[in-house]
């Protein structure tokens, strides 16, 4: 086995000793030895520093990549308030870390040199496979980031990942690289080398009602639809006082029924998470909407989730062709846990059934999904999601 | 076909153009004419498309309108999905706390450690209840103020304050007068003290429940938020509460636990006390019981000499052996060897009583026909029956029924009884002895349709030297032995006798004899001389 794997995971109460102990964990269940690359997610509960020095404790030399969550995901299940890492060796693998800040202030940027840093970091001439990145969920243009990565890698190159998240608490998300932690910024890993990746994105929310249009949109925020103030359509379709959505992030409501934009020839609508009401009524996105977009609003079901889950999950796994997965990652939507509720582990359990009940789980729960498109005019372009789940599956 | 209406304005047009500018009469008037055909060709035309569109109006109104209560429907959709969605969050929540609970409950009951049952309030149990930090207080015994058992997420600064704060902050004394629970949140009404509290604490809103045990207050769980979108609901103070009851449950099951084994420990030793103080006692008892017997044997064996002395000189003297005797000397040296022949009988029987009881008395146990016995009884009685009309009837197999036992012991406890039915019965009367026989003994009777013996008598009827009192007893000297002694035989034979008895119809004495040799040891007890 040329890529080999190990997750540990810990809920201690100490920072360093979680890091420490989910480390410890995931090295033994490796088997020891060397380790090329290591994956952190945890929740913001921790005080992040502590928590990487931990995990350095134990492997000291390894590049770190990782980002805060909101609610963590392993082989056993979905988890809150705890934190899972990956050990990862491989003679085949080849990786390369990239750091982008400032996401805030110019996003694109962040993008381009994260992609940059990562480009130069992988050593030698191995065929790229996949960009993976973990921007924060709060702030910038998540669209731009892509952009400016997909600037340095190439347009058609196939990016994944899942935003930065904090518990639900929408303050604050963290992003780790190597011994540093930072946030508003983008972090993420170039993965080359002679292996397979399968890549497959769902989500299963259906879209519901009379389509709007946008007319007034700047980025990511949503001014007017069909003239009038944009989160008039949440007033309409929810019942309540623009001010009533203010008062508590809109987000916590609207995850459950995004908008949704209708992409040509695509299966599944992209979706788009209102984050936040602002005073004239706008909409404040996960993502960037242009002008003249086509919106609805979207009704999503766990059966529908569940199904959408399959389905990535095997659009995953056909991908790979002949290849065996050694480590599948799971970037599943904030709003998919909200929904499944207690049924969270069903996600991760149909992931596994298609795979393999053996093969190694890792993933987090995110403010937004990074993955490409299928459809063929699309060139297998990436694009920023909301509500989506993203199954990314590594082997030889 | 349809001529297009721009064809006809052209051709009307042209004819226009001809009417005014050709100036011949006849043209003028077939262009005019042509013209108004044309004209009211087209104002059919227009008419009929103008219903068209009018058709299409009202199509695409209804198109329109459908659309609209399709969106509609698509707000209802949504709405109660919303509401679903929430109730089924809240059912999610109220599960997760149930099991959780349920799981705690499981542990907490399992242990009688108070130390041990707050090491249960751990982080993922407040978390998985909804809160992020807490406290829990407990008010001890001996201690003014309440002692912190549990702190999760809390500095000591802040254990301080709220120490110091329940007992004597208006604000939340009504948690330790009427036991009820206290809310404090972030919200527009939040006041500069409350929001004090809240920034003091740490949280964005808290709930602190009263712990109560049987009625009192025993101490409160202090819970709190820090996510400013979590609304503590009232389902997580139920939780909240029934956590504080477990607890409280808990806490009082150890209590009831301590004091039960403090008071069982306490009594253990006085039993042992009492037991030791029974034994010293018993030991004592028997002791002077011994002491008794050997008194009565020593007694009785001093009294037998001198008895058997003035009994012998008694019937030398009414011999008149040692000169000629008077009628009235006769009848009292007949009285002198009557009596003297009452007190050797009862010496005698004292002699047995305390043999008996020692252990002493030489019991010559054999294989013996207990029918024969029986029949040399009933013989021997015969006599005295015929002299006081009593029928004396013989209830027992034809073949012989074999018993171990003493013969003459046996046949002593047959005079004893049969005496006691002769003295009781009137003439007339009936004495019976019946005999059953069955595998492991021989159950034995005899009854008599004498006065029978008052209820309050039966159960003192076998002690040493109690006598009935009655007017035969009265009138009729015994010792008041013969029972005790006939009980003292039973007994020895590894036997039972007690006695049925009904005043006016007559009394039955009841025994049982084992038919099986007695075991060795029982046989050396008897046999001991």
């Amino acid at each position: 086995m040329s890529i080999a794997v190990g997750i540990g995971s810990s809920k201690d109460l100490e920072s360093f000793a979680a890091g420490a102990f989910a480390a410890e964990k995931a090295l033994s269940q490796k088997g020891g030895g060397d380790v090329d690359i290591v994956f952190c997610f945890a929740s913001v509960r921790f005080d992040h520093r502590q928590l990487i020095r931990g995990v350095r404790s134990i492997i000291p030399s390894a590049p770190v990549l990782g980002c805060s969550t909101a609610g963590e995901i392993t082989s056993d299940g979905p988890d809150e308030k705890s934190v899972c890492v990956l050990a990862v060796s491989s003679k085949k693998l080849r990786t390369g870390i990239g750091l982008g800040r400032g996401v805030r202030e110019n996003s694109r940027g962040a993008g381009q040199e994260m992609a940059r840093d990562a480009v130069v970091k992988t050593r030698g001439g191995a065929t790229r496979h996949c960009f993976m990145m973990f921007p924060d969920g709060l702030n910038g243009n998540g669209v731009d980031i892509i952009r400016g990565v997909q600037e340095v890698i190439g347009t058609s190159f196939p990016i994944v990942g899942g935003c930065a998240a904090d518990d639900f608490l929408f303050r604050k998300t963290f992003q780790y690289y190597d011994e540093s932690v930072y946030e508003d910024s983008v972090v993420g890993v170039l993965l080359s080398g002679d292996i397979s990746v399968g890549i497959g994105a769902r989500h299963g929310w259906h879209p519901l009602g009379k389509p709007r249009i946008v007319t007034e949109a700047q980025h990511n925020v949503i001014k007017m639809l069909d003239g009038k103030p944009a989160a008039r359509i949440y007033e309409d379709y929810f019942g309540k006082r623009v001010a009533d959505l203010r008062d508590e992030p809109m987000a916590r409501m609207a995850v459950m029924y995004p908008l949704g934009l209708t992409i040509p020839q695509e299966e599944e609508c992209i979706i788009r998470n209102a984050l936040r009401v602002d005073k004239s009524g706008a909409l404040i996105c996960a993502g960037e909407v242009p002008i003249g977009a086509e919106i609805r609003v979207m009704l999503g079901s766990k059966e529908s989730a569940l199904k959408a889950a399959k389905k990535a999950a095997e659009v995953a796994f056909s991908a790979m062709r002949t290849a065996k997965a050694e480590i599948v990652f799971l970037f599943s939507s904030v709003s998919r846990k909200r929904l499944f509720g207690r049924m969270a582990a069903e996600e991760i359990k149909v992931t596994k059934q298609t795979f393999g009940e053996q093969t190694p789980v890792i993933g987090f729960y995110t403010y937004g999904e990074q993955a490409p498109l299928g459809a063929q005019i699309h060139l297998g372009q990436t694009f920023l999601h909301n509500e989506t789940v993203v199954v990314c599956a590594i082997g030889e | 076909m349809r001529l297009d209406t721009w064809a006809i304005l052209t051709i009307g047009a042209g004819l226009f153009a001809a009417i005014v500018f050709v100036d011949h009469i006849v043209v003028k008037l077939i262009g005019g004419l042509i013209l108004l055909v044309l004209l009211a060709y087209l104002g059919e035309m227009m008419r009929e498309e103008h219903n068209e569109i009018a058709k299409m109006q009202r199509a695409l109104d209804k198109l329109r309108s459908a659309y609209s209560e399709l969106d509609e429907q698509a707000k209802i959709i949504i709405r109660t999905d919303l509401e679903l969605n929430k109730t089924q969050e809240k059912l999610d929540k109220k599960l997760t706390d149930l099991y959780t609970l349920h799981e705690l409950g499981k542990i907490i009951n399992s242990t009688l450690d108070i130390e041990h049952l707050f090491a249960q309030i751990t982080e993922p149990l407040i978390l998985k209840l909804g809160f992020e930090k807490t406290m829990v207080f407990l008010n001890e015994a001996g201690q003014n103020a309440p002692t912190c058992k549990a702190v999760i997420g809390f500095n000591a600064e802040q254990i301080e304050r709220l120490k110091k704060e329940a007992a004597s902050n208006e604000l939340i004394k009504n948690v330790f007068h009427h036991g009820t629970s206290f809310i404090m949140k972030r919200d527009e009404n939040v006041t500069p003290e409350q929001l004090q509290w809240l920034e003091f604490f740490g949280v964005t809103s808290f709930v602190i429940v009263p712990m109560i045990v049987k009625e009192t207050i025993d101490g409160f769980i202090f819970a709190g938020i820090t996510n400013p979108y979590y609304h503590i609901s009232q389902d997580d103070i139920d939780s909240l509460f029934i956590l504080s009851n477990q607890l409280a449950q808990a806490m009082d099951n150890a209590r009831l636990y301590l004091e039960l084994k403090k008071s069982h420990d306490e009594l253990e030793v006085r039993v042992q006390e009492r037991t030791k103080e029974l034994a010293e006692a018993n030991k004592q008892l028997m002791k002077m019981n011994k002491m008794k017997s050997d008194f009565v044997s020593a007694v009785s064996h001093e009294l037998r000499t001198p008895l058997t002395s003035i009994k012998g000189y008694a019937s030398i003297l009414s011999a008149g052996r040692l000169g000629a005797v008077s009628e009235v000397q006769a009848e009292k040296l007949n009285k002198i060897n009557h009596h003297s022949d009452e007190l050797i009988k009862l010496v005698n029987d004292l002699l047995d009583i305390a043999r008996i009881e020692a252990g002493k008395i030489g019991m010559n146990i054999k294989q013996c026909s207990l029918t024969e016995i029986m029949r040399s009884i009933a013989d021997l009685f015969y006599p005295q029956t015929e002299e006081r009309s009593v029928a004396l009837k013989l209830e027992i197999p034809e073949q012989p029924v074999m018993v171990w036992a003493d013969p003459s012991q046996i046949s002593r406890v047959f005079i004893n009884l049969i005496g006691n039915a002769m003295k009781f019965t009137p003439a007339g009367g009936t004495i019976t002895l019946l005999m059953q026989a069955e595998p492991e003994l021989v159950r034995l009777s005899v009854s008599d349709t004498g006065i029978g013996i008052n209820p309050v008598d039966v159960s003192r009827i076998f002690d040493e030297f109690y006598r009935v009192d009655n007017q035969i007893n009265a009138e009729k000297k015994g010792t008041g032995l013969g029972l005790s002694l006939v009980k003292k035989i039973i007994e020895a034979h590894k036997g039972k006798i007690w006695v049925t008895s009904e005043v006016g119809k007559g009394t039955m004495f009841h025994f049982t004899l084992p038919t099986q040799k007695p075991e060795d040891g029982a046989t050396a007890h008897i046999s001991i001389g």
